[in-house]
């Protein structure tokens, strides 16, 4: 950057460090007009000043994660899989003097998923303790990736099917504290499959009726980006088909989560374990479009998407990070995970495992974007998410 | 762009001028000294600055522009281009010699009053920038609707923001520049109401606020045993708000404004007053200029302000801790940590910081090295500092006894007196490191004057105690041609005390006289680089005029970006 001239200021300045101007710099702070020869201008900020300063005023950054009030923009995925989403929302937040907020929104992802949605949340009920929430959507799922079922599944049988999911969905939260939720729902769910190559497997059209119940222990310092602390989700579920489609099961769901850190946080160990376990009601069985599924970035990530899936899940995941800069930190990753028809097969003697490495983006409140390269599965897989990985 | 009354110089040749006027001078036709030397009150109020407009920057500029470009001219070992004769800092717009406060001045600030007490606080707004939680209010009971920042601790960390905020306010106010009157205050829920018109920004839109607001804020900041808030509320300044002053350049639109900031000596100093207090935040976000004075006599009155990431509070939580150790972005330790795979441990992470006293923040003395203390991201001026620059704030820093540490320490309200004794005695250890670095760096001759024909002066550094007063002192005498800037030497000798006899004879008739002093110090060979001092002779005896201060090895200051 350089200077420019100024000349009558060059003269000015020299007042007070010289002499020569001194005598016309001093004996009088009285504002006396302006001399002739004396123009300023305005300031002509530089484009590159112009773009971050309009970006921080519109808070655009902010409302890439937080869509402001009003009309917006819908940025994301609609599942994990769709690929990007991209559609209009809406959202209002203090209605009713800020008692209730409400959303709507729909999204069409490049792999053709599409999505449709709306909700209301009243988010303040006994001060602030207890949050209620209700809200409905309607989701297309085009392809939706098939392996077929269990660990031994093979990639080369990769077929798609199609998904239509409709649901209404009710829910209750309790915070007592700020380290506890409990959380208890209702919800009325439609499926519909399309496309589905292997007559084997178990894929009714139903309607359920699902209800649920679920605790959080979330003590991380912070929970965008963790350092230290840990999160412990338990929830069951059941599934009960409406219809006679004798599709009925329950599920119960957990995921353990612990973050440790050394070096005043500058290096983290995060250590995570996933289990989902169902059991279908007797005489009836699991849909597969139902069942958990490992691969894709979350879980597995040296596996693509839904590469393998089954009734019960567990996988285990160990990851080491360091602070490259406050912006920038560097994880390797190893994890490793089954799926089986029985709880009693989840062994992890057979297990798949994958490792890698790769970089989170943001600050140290919160992750904004993530690429992770994984090796050890199907294939090395390149990853890139506007999220963390747990 | 200015026209120009003595032709459109370039800044380059304004500022090699004004920095090399001393020697310059030698050749020169002009007087080196004028009768009205030294200048003890720069005039920045001359032209009405009625038309200046607020300046946009925000975080995101700031950040870049400094980390990723230069802005400013660098100082290339030129000396403050607004030091008067005497190598000090007049008074201006920017800055206000306070060295003759007495205790309670200090403590009290820049306050008016010595407490705020407000029995019913009405919120009319939230508060859209900063990290720390709070809302600006006006006291229901006043007619003149002043508004005030009300500002908490994070709940982790009780007292910690506040703290900082009213030990930083103090310090800066003492030190001669302008800030804001903030005061602490203990609040009760039921003392606030929301006016019926208040707003509050999320993701830059305005909405109503409402209590939903109050309560998911109150329910996110530390509370006391009592139940009640404290916070700090900091009246806003007087006049219109024109946004940040910026560390280089000039406001293009201030008539006034004539000396480039990052060429300021209070703005360029101010790294060592930072380094004190670990202030990293110290950056164009954290200034405030403002518009004062009647229509037709406007000028620009600049401020520092939001003290509260300073010391060991990171204004959310305890802060973070590579500050004051290492920028931002700093592409070897970053690089050296990516190969290492993390196994290599950088410096700042050895530190020890007090992890039981949450008040305190990771506030540490622990491996502090003035010299190598770094903002959050490159400051122009701070990157500009001299070692004379670094000697003027060690001056003014040396008051800052163990006696007024403390009454300003005591002012923060601890309700944990492990953090207060924490906190004395952590500003005390850094404050002695940072004269030991800064007093020491050059030759440090202040103070003198003649006194009944015997010339007087001190050596800073021995008197603060930083150096063995084992020091010897070459005293060599010339009279001076103010006219025509040439030095003529005459008598001189070496003494032990630092004083000597003025050779009387040798200056009749001589309207100026100087003294050239070297010192002599076993420890310190660096301070054998003269001090040229300069005297008027004037009806009631001579009288100090000038200073000029030499580097012995002018390139061995890297003071790094």
């Amino acid at each position: 950057m350089t200077l420019r001239p100024i000349g009558w200021c060059a003269a000015a300045l020299l007042s007070v460090a010289t002499p020569a101007r001194a005598q016309t710099a001093i004996g009088t702070d009285q504002a006396t007009p302006p001399p002739a020869a004396i123009q300023t201008s305005a300031f002509k900020p530089r484009r590159v000043e112009r773009f971050l300063n309009a970006l921080e005023k519109r808070a655009l950054v902010t409302r890439l994660f937080t869509p402001a009030d009003g009309l917006g923009v819908r940025i994301g995925g609609i599942t994990d899989g769709s690929g990007l989403a991209v559609g209009p929302a809406w959202r209002h937040s203090y209605l009713a003097g800020g008692h209730v907020q409400a959303h709507a929104s729909a999204a069409l992802s490049i792999r053709q998923d599409r999505e449709v949605e709306a909700g209301i949340v009243l988010p303040h009920l006994a001060a602030d303790l207890v949050r209620v929430s209700v809200s409905a959507s309607a989701t297309r799922l085009a392809q939706e990736d098939f392996y077929g079922l269990g660990r031994e599944s093979i990639q080369a049988n990769w077929t798609t099917f199609g998904l239509d999911r409709r649901a209404i969905e009710s829910a209750i939260t309790v915070a007592p504290v700020r380290w506890l939720e409990v959380a208890g729902g209702l919800a009325t769910l439609r499926t519909t499959v399309a496309d589905v190559v292997d007559p084997q497997v178990f894929a009714p059209a139903t309607t359920y009726r699902r209800t649920h119940a679920a605790a959080t222990i979330d003590y991380r310092d912070r929970p965008r980006n963790p350092r230290s602390g840990g999160r412990y989700h338990v929830a069951l579920q059941r599934f009960a088909a409406a219809d006679d489609a004798r599709a009925s099961f329950k599920r119960l769901d957990a995921e353990l989560e612990q973050h440790l850190s050394a070096w005043k946080k500058q290096r983290l160990l995060t250590l995570s374990a996933v289990v989902s376990l169902s059991e279908a009601d007797a005489g009836h069985d699991m849909p597969f479009y139902m069942q958990r599924t490992l691969g894709g970035s979350r879980l597995l990530r040296g596996f693509v998407h839904d590469r393998f899936r089954d009734r019960n899940l567990v996988v285990l995941q160990g990851e080491y990070g360091w602070d490259v800069t406050p912006f920038i930190n560097a994880v390797l990753f190893y994890e490793a995970g089954t799926v089986a028809a029985q709880v009693r097969d989840l062994s992890l003697a057979r297990v798949r495992d994958d490792y890698g490495l790769g970089f989170r983006l943001g600050s140290t409140g919160a992750v904004a974007f993530r690429t992770d390269l994984a090796f050890g599965g199907d294939s090395t897989r390149f990853i890139m998410r506007l999220s963390h990985a747990f | 762009m200015r026209s120009s009354i003595i032709g459109r110089l370039s800044l380059t040749l304004a500022a090699a001028l004004a920095a090399a006027h001393v020697v310059a001078a030698q050749q020169a036709a002009a007087p080196r000294f004028s009768p009205q030397d030294p200048i003890l009150r720069a005039v920045d109020r001359g032209v009405d600055a009625g038309a200046i407009s607020r300046d946009p920057l925000g975080n995101y500029a700031d950040f870049v522009l400094n980390t990723f470009f230069s802005p400013g001219e660098k100082a290339d070992g030129r000396a403050a281009l607004n030091v008067n004769t005497l190598d000090e800092v007049p008074d201006s717009s920017w800055f206000t010699n306070r060295s003759a406060m007495s205790l309670d001045e200090i403590v009290r600030g820049p306050a008016r009053s010595a407490r705020l007490d407000v029995r019913e606080w009405v919120i009319i707004e939230g508060k859209d920038s900063g990290k720390q939680p709070g809302f600006r209010a006006i006291d229901a009971a006043d007619p003149s609707r002043q508004v005030y920042q009300l500002e908490f601790d994070p709940i982790g960390n009780p007292e910690l923001a506040t703290g900082a905020e009213i030990i930083g306010t103090a310090i800066y106010h003492a030190l001669g520049y302008n800030v804001v009157d903030v005061y602490l205050v203990d609040l009760e829920k039921a003392s606030l109401r929301i006016a019926p018109d208040a707003t509050i920004k999320t993701n830059g839109r305005a909405r109503p606020f409402t209590q939903h607001d109050l309560r998911a804020l109150l329910r996110n900041v530390a509370r006391q045993p009592d139940g009640r808030y404290r916070a700090l509320a900091s009246r806003f300044a007087e006049g219109k708000n024109l946004g940040p002053f910026r560390y280089s350049g000039i406001r293009p639109d201030d008539p006034n404004d004539l000396v480039p900031h990052e060429h300021r000596r209070e703005l360029r100093a101010n790294r060592v007053f930072c380094a004190w207090l670990n202030h990293d935040d110290s950056r164009a976000i954290n200034t405030l200029d403002m518009l004062v004075g009647a229509p037709g006599h406007h000028s620009v009155r600049h401020h520092m302000f939001d003290f509260g990431s300073m010391l060991g509070s990171g204004t959310d939580g305890s802060d973070l801790p590579w500050v004051g150790h290492e920028y931002v972005m700093e592409g070897q330790p970053a690089v050296q940590s990516l190969l290492s795979l993390g196994l290599y441990r950088r410096p700042f992470m050895s530190v020890k910081a007090p992890h039981s006293l949450r008040a305190a923040g990771n506030f540490t003395a622990d491996r502090f090295e003035p010299a190598a203390w770094k903002p959050h991201y490159p400051n122009p001026a701070f990157s500009n500092m001299q070692p004379a620059d670094a000697f003027w704030a060690a001056r003014k820093l040396a008051p800052f006894t163990p006696e007024v540490i403390a009454a300003i320490v005591a002012k923060a309200r601890y309700s944990d007196r492990r953090v207060s004794d924490h906190m004395i005695a952590t500003l005390q250890r850094r404050r002695d490191q940072v004269l030991r670095t800064w007093l020491t760096a050059i030759n440090p001759i202040a103070e003198p004057r003649i006194v009944d024909g015997e010339l007087h002066f001190t050596n800073a550094a021995i008197d603060a105690g930083h150096a063995s007063a084992t020091a010897r002192y070459e005293l060599s005498w010339f009279h001076y041609d103010n006219s025509r800037g040439l030095r003529s030497f005459g008598p001189s000798e070496i003494v032990a005390m630092p004083r000597g006899v003025v050779p009387e004879a040798a200056f009749t008739a001589r309207d100026y006289a100087g003294v050239e002093i070297r010192t002599r110090h076993a420890d310190f060979p660096n301070w054998q680089a003269a001090v040229r001092v300069y005297f008027r002779r004037e009806a009631a005896g001579w009288t100090t005029v000038g200073i000029e201060r030499t580097a012995r090895d002018a390139s061995a200051w890297r003071l790094g970006r």
